[in-house]
């Protein structure tokens, strides 16, 4: 019970002060530029790279990308672009 | 731009053959090890890595147990490699660098704008004089001082900004519109206004000064027609005082000019034949060269246009290129017919006339004959018009009347 206050305390700080949630508790980010490209922020590490799908550690949970000819343009401990058809983003 | 710096610095293309690659990649991730272009193909994972990012691989491999080929050398550093022996291939990026680098210390290029009245020619002749011309070193120039001097040079301009850009020295000038000319301080020494010319006064306006003559009156040249000096006369008639004034007036004189011309009525006419010849020419400072031989016909006329060959807008070399061409003619003499003749004669009256009255005279009679005889049209006559007269000449200072009573009284 005790330390369950100052969390919620800093949860009322981050929507008093509008900090977007990817900075605030480092969500995930993912945004798709038409159906070829896709960036992935805030990840932790890859999971699994073939071809045809790509399985990224989140902070809470999973992010898979299936497509085919995925080829990853670049990446960084923090973001990553994939190029590629992309076909289904899903969490796990 | 991100290839590029990678290009500069040099990159390889490695495969991986690893049972891990995954942790591999997310090791590379962790080192800040730059990776891009990665790509699955069957077994393998390809891709691009910087050569730093190499050289750190080595621990990494031994953790994860992979095996790494490189499929390719890109870059700067591996052509430069790869071309070491080619000495000359580098000397002349190096010369050439030098080169564009030498050449940019000086003015290749000097534009004028804003001049309308002030020709850039004539604005560049005054920069020559000033020894700013094309080709001077850049650290030569003051801007600041030639604005000056140019402002100082053409009073119409009222307004110069010089300013180095790259390698053009650009003179931005403004030039006064309202084309205010500066009035020259009035002439107020005493004077008189003098007939040049003789005649009939048919009209005459005095603002200022004694008139001698009147509306009517005939002048002969040398006349004085306004007087320089005021009479101020006393009670009794006699002069009190004298003063001298700047005489000024409007008269008008009507007067005859005598008019004489007379020309032969056979003339030479050069007939074209058609036949033309086209030479080419250069000139290189003061030597000339051409193609053309030795005259190619007996009677001809030549027309040369010449271009001359500028390296920019208004840097000009020493280099003169284009063409002439000889045109054939055989000479005839020929003669006017009377018809023709009239019509010449009337043409040159005509235009005599018109100078005329260019200067402001007003033609009243012309009694102009024009006769023609068997070798020469002759046309004369007097032509009678209305000019303005009045020509300044100094006032005669007479002594003031006092000075006259004084010595009339020690007289007695």
């Amino acid at each position: 019970m005790k330390h369950k206050k100052p969390k919620k305390l800093a949860g009322d700080i981050v929507n008093t002060l509008q900090i977007p949630r990817d900075l605030a508790y480092r969500d995930v980010v993912v945004t798709i530029v038409g159906s070829s490209e896709l960036y992935i922020e805030n990840y932790k590490s890859i999971l699994e790279y073939e071809d045809w799908g790509i399985l990224v550690q989140t902070k809470k949970g999973k992010i898979r990308v299936e497509g085919r000819n995925l080829k990853i343009e670049y990446y960084t401990s923090e973001e990553m672009k994939i190029q590629g058809c992309i076909l289904h983003v899903y969490h796990e | 731009m991100k290839k590029w710096k990678y290009y500069g610095k040099g990159y390889l293309h490695i495969r991986l053959m690893s049972k891990e690659p995954e942790r591999f990649l997310n090791l590379c991730a962790n080192h800040n090890i730059p990776i891009w272009d990665l790509t699955h193909v069957e077994n393998y994972y390809e891709m691009n890595i910087t050569i730093q990012g190499f050289y750190q691989l080595k621990p990494l491999c031994k953790k994860t147990k992979t095996r790494i080929m490189i499929k390719g050398k890109y870059g700067l550093p591996f052509f430069f490699y790869k071309n070491k022996k080619r000495k000359a291939f580098f000397i002349g990026i190096a010369l050439c660098l030098f080169l564009l680098y030498g050449m940019s210390l000086y003015i290749w290029n000097i534009h004028v704008e804003g001049n309308l009245s002030n020709s850039t020619q004539s604005i560049l002749l005054y920069l020559d004089e000033l020894d700013v011309h094309h080709g001077i070193a850049k650290r030569k120039l003051d801007c600041a001082w030639i604005s000056a001097q140019i402002r100082k040079e053409f009073p119409d301009i009222i307004w110069v900004s010089t300013k180095i850009q790259g390698t053009r020295l650009i003179l931005h000038v403004q030039e006064n519109t309202d084309r205010y000319v500066e009035e020259e301080a009035a002439d107020t020494s005493p004077c008189d206004l003098v007939a040049e010319k003789g005649g009939t006064i048919v009209s005459m306006v005095t603002r200022q000064g004694t008139p001698q003559m009147a509306k009517g009156d005939v002048c002969k040249e040398g006349d004085i027609l306004v007087l320089g000096r005021l009479d101020i006369k006393d009670d009794s008639g006699e002069t009190a005082q004298r003063e001298y004034v700047h005489s000024d007036a409007d008269i008008y004189v009507r007067t005859q000019y005598q008019y004489y011309q007379e020309f032969p009525l056979s003339y030479d006419k050069r007939v074209y034949t058609g036949k033309t010849k086209k030479h080419y020419i250069l000139q290189i400072m003061d030597t000339y060269f051409s193609t053309r031989g030795r005259a190619p016909f007996t009677d001809y006329h030549s027309v040369s246009s010449t271009n001359r060959v500028k390296l920019t807008e208004n840097f000009y070399l020493p280099i003169t290129y284009g063409t002439i061409t000889d045109y054939e003619y055989t000479p005839e003499t020929l003669t006017y017919t009377k018809a023709e003749a009239v019509k010449k004669a009337q043409r040159k009256l005509t235009s005599f006339l018109d100078k005329l009255s260019e200067k402001g005279v007003e033609i009243c009679d012309n009694r102009v004959k024009i006769e023609i005889n068997s070798t020469s049209c002759i046309s004369k006559g007097s032509i009678e018009v209305i000019e303005k007269i009045g020509k300044e000449a100094p006032t005669e200072v007479v002594a003031p009347p006092e000075a006259e009573e004084r010595t009339a009284e020690t007289d007695e």
